[in-house]
């Protein structure tokens, strides 16, 4: 079933490359963005930046190299800030062209999407802080747990790495348990609560599927953790600037990730109410 | 609209690009770290490098001076290039290279007085004692609160006995103990004080008088016994009981002292990692 799926995103992309747009969107703020912390030491942006970085990690960062030491770290509040303000609009926007594809005769209107997703903001933007917020306490709870609880040991640090990457696998499972809810609010136009309900649903009869559909693709971003995670040793094999490029390799394997999961999972979601309808 | 947007964000950043990408101290400083890497590589081999790649080098220091003549390492960038020269023998262009920092930059006196010193040294290579000389008593005079003017006095004393004048050398040797010991008597409570320590150490030892070298630390023990120059003292005279007069009794009774006495200073960890050595050795 998930090349069914793929094949029909495949195809789907290829006649309507337009699908991919809100997905360059978010990839062209991030890189805005990353370019705005990158010069945040230089001016004019030391106007806006020098002091907050000065108070919160010191004056230090302000100057080469060591800008490029806390660089990742602005760089993901920066990122958590594209997707409340904009983020989550596009991947409404992009369920909603997926929606338009599918129906006959109809073609993918981008500005008429966005402004669909943009009605919805809120509704979207609570599914994803939903996601955000068990994600993040998945991720970050045993390492908090640990440290806080236990020595610094071999064997403390080795059941660390591997709660770690059981979070992974966990916040890939959220993820999945949640996905349907983006076009359940955009193409049935249900409330939070509702679609969120759908989707645990939809997951109930496709739940492999929808695992592996979303899984697949992140793999690629957990492969980029684990470069991201070197960044320091890289760093001093190499140059410093090489953490500018890492986070730029890494708005590109977010582009091609969320285009993957989002397209295939609001295919699957199209896929299967047009079933429930026949079956009806 | 779209187009608007993308029109908007592409002048933004150039205009961030422009302004912000070859200006300022940001890059200057961009600069330096890439040049000081070069530089550091290069140390690591310097017979294997060749002139090529020193001048490379000289010339990103160089440029740094050029395009960034107030920022405070333009400086270090100047030291960097007299010091690549004087790497390569060429001692006149690096002496005119090191002057130049007093010349540019006289506020900065650690630097002058360590460029003075650079100076002072490539006329020792070239064997013209009375300008090294002459340099090194300059620092003395014009920057004396720098820590290189703290180590000229010794300095001196030990080219003299380098070069064979043994005469000049004890003279040097008495005017530096001399100095030293007034330099601690006046400042007892700062770090240079600990320093001069040993700089004074470096004298007794160079003219092997340990048993007055012992004398003076035992005086600055009963004279200092409230500062850090009383820990210091005893672990110093704890290491010439152990290594050169074959004392390691009185050595650990030294060592034992520091730990009981003062026990909240930084040689009283170095002095019981001493006593667990002399215990195993017995």
């Amino acid at each position: 079933m998930i090349r069914t799926v793929w094949a029909i995103t495949f195809r789907m992309v290829a006649k309507y490359p337009a699908v991919l747009l809100p997905f360059l969107f978010k990839a062209i703020f991030e890189g805005i963005v990353l370019a705005v912390l990158f010069y945040s030491p230089r001016p004019p942006f030391t106007a806006v930046f020098a002091k907050p970085i000065k108070n919160i990690f010191g004056a230090a960062y302000l100057h080469y190299p060591y800008n490029f030491n806390i660089l990742p770290t602005l760089f993901y509040y920066g990122q958590v800030l594209v997707m409340v303000i904009f983020g989550v609009i596009m991947y409404g926007m992009a369920v909603a062209m997926v929606s338009q594809a599918h129906s006959e005769g109809e073609g993918v209107r981008a500005f008429g999407s966005f402004n669909r997703a943009a009605r919805r903001y809120f509704a979207l933007l609570g599914i994803w802080a939903i996601i955000y917020i068990l994600s993040f306490a998945i991720l970050k709870a045993p390492t908090w747990i640990i440290t806080s609880t236990m020595q610094r040991t071999p064997s403390s640090v080795m059941l660390l790495q591997v709660l770690s990457y059981a979070g992974i696998a966990v916040a890939f499972l959220v993820e999945a348990l949640f996905i349907y809810a983006y076009p359940a609010l955009m193409v049935e136009r249900r409330g939070v609560f509702g679609a969120i309900a759908r989707s645990f649903g939809i997951v109930k009869h496709v739940f492999f599927t929808t695992i592996l559909l979303v899984s697949i693709p992140r793999l690629l971003e957990v492969l980029f953790m684990f470069v991201k995670q070197k960044q320091q040793g890289l760093m001093n094999l190499t140059f410093p600037e090489i953490t500018l490029y890492i986070l730029a390799a890494g708005i590109v394997t977010s582009f091609i990730t969320d285009s993957l999961v989002f397209l295939s999972t609001a295919n699957l979601f199209m896929l299967k109410q047009e079933t429930e309808k026949e079956s009806k | 609209m779209f187009r608007k947007i993308s029109v908007i964000c592409a002048v933004l950043l150039a205009s961030a690009a422009i302004s912000g990408c070859d200006s300022g101290t940001y890059s200057a400083e961009k600069r330096f770290w890439h040049a000081s890497k070069d530089l550091n590589k290069l140390l690591q081999a310097p017979d294997k490098a060749s002139p090529v790649e020193y001048q490379k080098i000289i010339d990103k220091f160089r440029e740094i001076t050029i395009r960034y003549p107030t920022w405070p390492n333009s400086a270090q960038a100047q030291f960097n290039i007299g010091q690549l020269y004087a790497i390569q023998g060429s001692v006149a262009k690096a002496r005119d290279e090191f002057l130049v920092i007093l010349k540019e930059h006289p506020e900065n006196t650690d630097l002058c007085s360590r460029a003075l010193y650079m100076v002072a040294i490539t006329y020792e290579a070239a064997d013209d004692a009375p300008k090294a000389i002459e340099n090194l008593n300059r620092i003395m005079s014009d920057y004396p609160d720098t820590g290189t003017a703290l180590q000229v006095p010794v300095h001196i004393a030990e080219y003299y006995k380098l070069k064979g004048k043994n005469d000049e050398a004890s003279a040097a040797y008495v005017t530096a103990i001399d100095k030293y010991k007034k330099y601690i008597s006046d400042n007892s409570k700062t770090y240079g004080a600990l320093v001069t320590i040993d700089l004074i150490v470096t004298c007794y030892a160079d003219q092997a008088k340990w048993a007055e070298a012992l004398e003076y630390l035992d005086s600055l023990v009963a004279a200092h016994g409230d500062t850090l120059l009383a820990p210091k003292a005893l672990f110093v005279a704890g290491a010439i009981y152990e290594q050169k007069t074959n004392q390691p009794e009185k050595a650990a009774l030294n060592y034992r002292l520091i730990t009981e006495k003062y026990p909240n200073t930084p040689f009283a960890k170095l002095a019981e990692k001493q006593l667990e050595a002399i215990n195993k050795s017995k």
